[in-house]
């Protein structure tokens, strides 16, 4: 076990594994790098409210490596702490390298990632419904690189104030990847949503997107003059899926249209009914990339265990 | 214990590194074995490796258990080479697949040890740099303190608390109304 008589101790960092008599080893003091590997596969919440209180040592790690906040995963915020909180320490520890954003907002914590964050590219936001629509299109104008997008409003509040999917495109219109979930209200149907809504006739127009590859909207209510938007405006669009309600039919014309997407998934498009009227698809919607992304909304705060 | 590497049936044919633990014991390997470790494909490379190669920081039961994995990822590393030089049919996506599961089985029994020798891995790892290895102790170490408040993470590593009460105030972010 004596290591100090070895003659060559080249390439020898400064540890010794084999001096502690005893089973005790001393986890404050892991180098540097293991530490900052380990905190990588952490979600920053995780960070936040575990690993950086432990000791002093732990903790230098976290406030000194703007890295390890570059994709910053918040899934819960212990209720004795605010997720404004939350977002802003996150944020300032990133030190502007943040590239993708992943968890809880309101609008003061939303505009403050986005004016610190130029290098943002990923933006997935729960859903939040007290947080204003308005300032979610001031941010996303805020961020040049932003190019995947996902969010769940709430039905009513989005579709009454203003035409939502549009506003998102025109705020910023290379984004490459869209999701929108629009959330509906318990009791509240898609038959509801077209009396209220779309009484006037109302339809949405997709404006150009050159880069969108991808877009899914849930729980979205469309005539067919939208859906040929999409397709004529994005040239690239690989997957397109929607659930929800088509209003009208399609023609002939539009499903040539809808042919050359490679993912598709409408409804009703397997049918020309289109009569029937669907409370909620949501257990049709295949499961994206991000599935857990997309349930942790459900978790109460309070569960994390902090 | 003492030449690990004799059992490999390349071994004849293959050059062979001899590895020595800071309890002095030897341990015979090939170099594919031994060049998982970047830091001891490096001495190969500069020609420093004559004599046997002096690990001062590692013990003869900690470098037993790092040759063992990297024997079974090197057979693994060239099984690989092996399959993507030929047709890529069926039969082989089936083999690679069976040997990835196995891979993992293994991983996954390696890592059934207890806190200080995870500690001498990880260490062990991060010194002979052995990418594959590193990983898969530092995944161990971050799923052991995924969800745990702090005072669950020092008590299951031994950790002194040696925050100050500012600092500890601090890293609970706790809201205005909260201290009410």
């Amino acid at each position: 076990m004596d290591t100090s008589n070895r003659r060559c101790r080249r390439r020898c960092k400064s540890f010794s594994s084999s001096s502690a008599p005893s089973e005790y080893r001393d986890w404050a003091a892991l180098p540097h790098d293991v530490l900052f590997d380990v905190f990588l596969r952490l979600e920053s919440c995780e960070i936040m409210w575990g690993a950086e209180g432990v000791c002093k040592a732990w903790r230098r790690v976290v406030v000194e490596e703007p890295k390890l906040w570059r994709r910053i995963h918040i899934t819960s915020v212990p209720e004795w702490s605010s997720v404004d909180i939350a977002v802003r320490d996150a944020v300032d520890r990133s030190a502007g390298l943040c590239e993708a954003f992943s968890g809880p907002w309101d609008d003061d914590s939303l505009l403050y990632l986005a004016e610190r964050s130029p290098s943002l590219k990923e933006m997935h936001l729960s859903h939040d419904e007290y947080a204003s629509y308005e300032v979610l299109i001031e941010a996303i104008k805020k961020l040049p690189l932003l190019e995947d997008l996902e969010i769940s409003p709430p039905y009513q509040q989005i579709c009454a104030s203003e035409r939502f999917f549009e506003s998102v495109c025109k705020a910023r219109p290379l984004l490459k990847n869209i999701k929108i979930m629009f959330t509906m209200p318990s009791g509240y149907n898609m038959g509801d949503a077209v009396l209220e809504e779309y009484i006037d006739g109302d339809i949405y127009r997709t404006p150009l997107m050159l880069e969108l590859r991808s877009l899914e909207l849930s729980n979205y209510l469309f005539f067919a003059e939208a859906l040929t938007a999409i397709l004529d405006n994005c040239p690239l669009l690989e997957s397109l899926k929607i659930s929800g309600l088509l209003v009208d039919g399609m023609d002939a014309q539009l499903r040539e249209k809808c042919a050359r997407i490679k993912n598709l998934s409408l409804p009703n498009d397997s049918d020309e009914e289109d009569e029937e009227t669907h409370d909620s698809d949501e257990e049709d919607e295949e499961p994206e990339e991000d599935e857990d992304e997309v349930s942790e909304e459900d978790e109460d705060p309070s569960d994390a265990g902090f | 214990m003492a030449s690990a590497g004799s059992g490999d049936e390349k071994a004849a044919a293959a050059a062979m590194i001899t590895l020595i633990s800071s309890d002095n014991e030897k341990f015979e390997v090939t170099e594919a074995t031994a060049t998982l470790s970047q830091t001891i494909r490096h001495m190969i490379e500069d020609g420093c490796t004559d004599g046997g190669v002096p690990l001062p920081n590692v013990t003869s039961k900690i470098l037993a258990r790092v040759i063992e994995y990297c024997k079974k990822h090197a057979t693994a590393a060239a099984g690989e080479e092996g399959s993507s030089s030929s047709f890529s049919d069926a039969a082989f996506l089936e083999v690679d697949r069976a040997f990835l599961e196995e891979l993992e089985e293994f991983d996954d029994a390696f890592l059934e040890v207890d806190r200080a020798t995870l500690f001498d891995l990880i260490l062990a790892a991060n010194y002979l740099d052995i990418k594959g290895l590193l990983n898969l102790t530092c995944q161990k170490v971050a799923d052991s303190v995924k969800g745990k408040t702090p005072e669950q993470i020092r008590e299951m590593y031994n950790i002194v608390n040696d925050l100050t009460p500012e600092e500890e105030a601090e890293i609970r972010r706790e809201t205005q109304w909260a201290f009410e």
